[in-house]
């Protein structure tokens, strides 16, 4: 509780450590901003691509789905890179000034939201028009489901972030093997393709081992807004799982940090 | 008291370079074997400063010096004894620590502003304050990789000046600049002492010293060699350094 009081407190920090990030990115590029548009959209256009020449399982709903599922993953995965690395970036600060040390890593994860909030504004746009012209519809009651999916995804991603960002400061491995695991985890989460898929082929414990992942639960939510896709059967398990997954990892990494951040400044 | 050191001490480990990556640190694990060195950059140190004090620090490179700033600034932590100081504390370690060179000066002075506690109302309150000090007015909104090394030191300074803290921190942040700038640096300390704010300067400058010190705090190799009024103290301290620098 105090940790959250003094992190209220520290809310000036982070904005502007947010802002600088934002603003900073992409200062010396031409198109700027459109970046954060541009880049969701060619990678879904090379996954569309694939699913219309090669996995023929080709429908507006999938695409949408697909969409809908990416754009939160890239959100997951950009600020998971991003976050542990900002210590490490910010050191000559850490040792110059003191600041509340979390504004560091949640700046990161505010810089990363707000590219996901520009982003989920183009998947809003595609969605309109799909709409439009095929009829699609939407399953209303989803939609807060997917929001507390989001929400279990950003405790989950934040702990992993205070993790990482400390491990970061002493060992250099972090960021190379966190880009390695995050190659793998996309493909063990079903963001390319739905659950389904997977309950089909995998029988027994390796289905079991696949819920595991505390990013099915949200992804799951997240797909079930585009229809036809409803939440499959104990679901609520499995995201009651995830959730608490998610805050253990919160704790951990509040831990972790805590035991590492007043090593920070002495780090040469 | 402003600030109140009570058996202060300070223990660094220095990583061995092999484990500064987890192959190193785990081989040092398994061979049981401590992967860092211990140095003890203050050991028992006892200090008391009194509101209105300027406080020099003399001593060799090393001496701890540059250590017991940071933990008075509260950046480092003791590994024992303790800390307490009152009010609000200003490091200035290094002119525009933290500015960044993309942002416009006016991002930066909100930025640095931020981390140093002021609320967004009060920094734009001093706005204004900060360019006219730092003259900077019409370059405020350009970027900061644009500016000459005056205007950067300008403008980090303007925002210690203005910050108005209860207890000045600086080390050796006055050693540069031209001397239209160290007229200023004077002047603002001048100032500041004039308003009663307590401050704690590290410097290799004796002229510096006798110029704005009321007290000087001869540490070396982490302990209080003396502390005392300013001339006999730096005497001992430069006599010391002398006889250092031929053997």
């Amino acid at each position: 509780m105090s940790e959250l009081g003094e992190l209220w407190r520290a809310r000036e920090v982070v904005y502007n450590l947010a802002r600088r990030d934002l603003k900073v990115r992409y200062k010396n590029s031409v198109l700027g901003f459109f970046w954060s548009f541009l880049n969701p959209v060619l990678q879904i256009m090379v996954f569309w691509f694939l699913i219309n020449y090669g996995l023929n399982v080709d429908t507006e709903n999938y695409r949408v789905q697909l969409f809908a599922c990416f754009i939160p993953w890239m959100f997951f995965s950009q600020s998971l890179q991003d976050g542990s690395q900002a210590v490490i970036k910010n050191l000559s600060l850490v040792k110059k000034v003191y600041f509340h040390r979390q504004a560091l890593p949640l700046s990161s994860l505010a810089s990363n939201f707000v590219h996901f909030v520009l982003a989920l504004l183009v998947l809003g746009a595609v969605y309109i028009y799909l709409a439009i012209r095929v009829h699609m519809g939407l399953t209303w009651a989803h939609v807060p489901v997917a929001a507390l999916g989001l929400i279990v995804q950003i405790i989950f991603c934040y702990g992993l972030m205070l993790i990482t960002c400390s491990l970061s400061v002493f060992y250099e491995d972090i960021l190379f093997l966190l880009a390695a695991v995050l190659n793998l985890w996309f493909f063990l989460s079903p963001v390319l393709y739905p659950v389904a898929m997977v309950s089909q082929r995998l029988r027994g414990v390796l289905a079991d081992v696949y819920m595991l992942n505390p990013m099915v639960a949200p992804l799951i939510a997240y797909r079930s807004i585009i229809p036809p896709n409803p939440l499959m059967e104990g679901f609520w398990a499995y995201f009651a799982f995830a959730a608490g997954v998610a805050v253990a990892t919160l704790l951990v990494g509040q831990w972790v940090f805590r035991r590492f951040e007043w090593l920070f400044p002495e780090r040469a | 008291m402003a600030i109140i050191v009570e058996q202060l001490s300070k223990r660094f480990r220095l990583a061995h370079e092999r484990s500064l990556n987890l192959k190193g640190a785990l081989l040092s694990l398994l061979r049981g074997r401590a992967g860092y060195q211990e140095l003890w950059a203050l050991r028992d140190v006892d200090l008391r400063v009194a509101p209105g004090e300027t406080v020099a620090v003399v001593g060799s490179n090393g001496s701890g010096k540059s250590t017991l700033l940071s933990l008075i600034a509260g950046i480092l932590r003791p590994t024992a004894g303790r800390v307490q100081s009152r009010g609000r504390v200003f490091a200035l370690f290094e002119l525009g620590a933290g500015f960044h060179p993309e942002l416009s000066g006016r991002d930066n002075v909100y930025l640095n502003g931020s981390l140093l506690g002021l609320s967004r109302r009060e920094i734009a309150a001093k706005l204004p304050a900060i360019a006219e000090f730092a003259e900077l007015e019409q370059f405020i909104d350009s970027p900061v990789k644009s500016y000459s090394t005056g205007m950067y030191m300008r403008l980090g300074f303007a925002i210690a000046a203005q910050v108005d803290p209860d207890i000045l921190l600086i080390d050796e942040a006055l050693a540069v600049g031209d001397e239209h700038f160290q007229a200023k640096c004077y002047r603002t300390i001048a100032d500041c002492q004039h308003r009663g704010k307590t401050i704690v300067v590290v410097s290799h400058d004796d002229e510096a010293i006798r110029r704005v010190a009321s007290r000087v705090i001869w540490l070396e190799r982490g302990q209080v060699w003396a502390d005392g009024p300013v001339e006999p103290t730096l005497q001992r301290y430069l006599e010391f350094a002398a006889r250092e620098d031929r053997a």
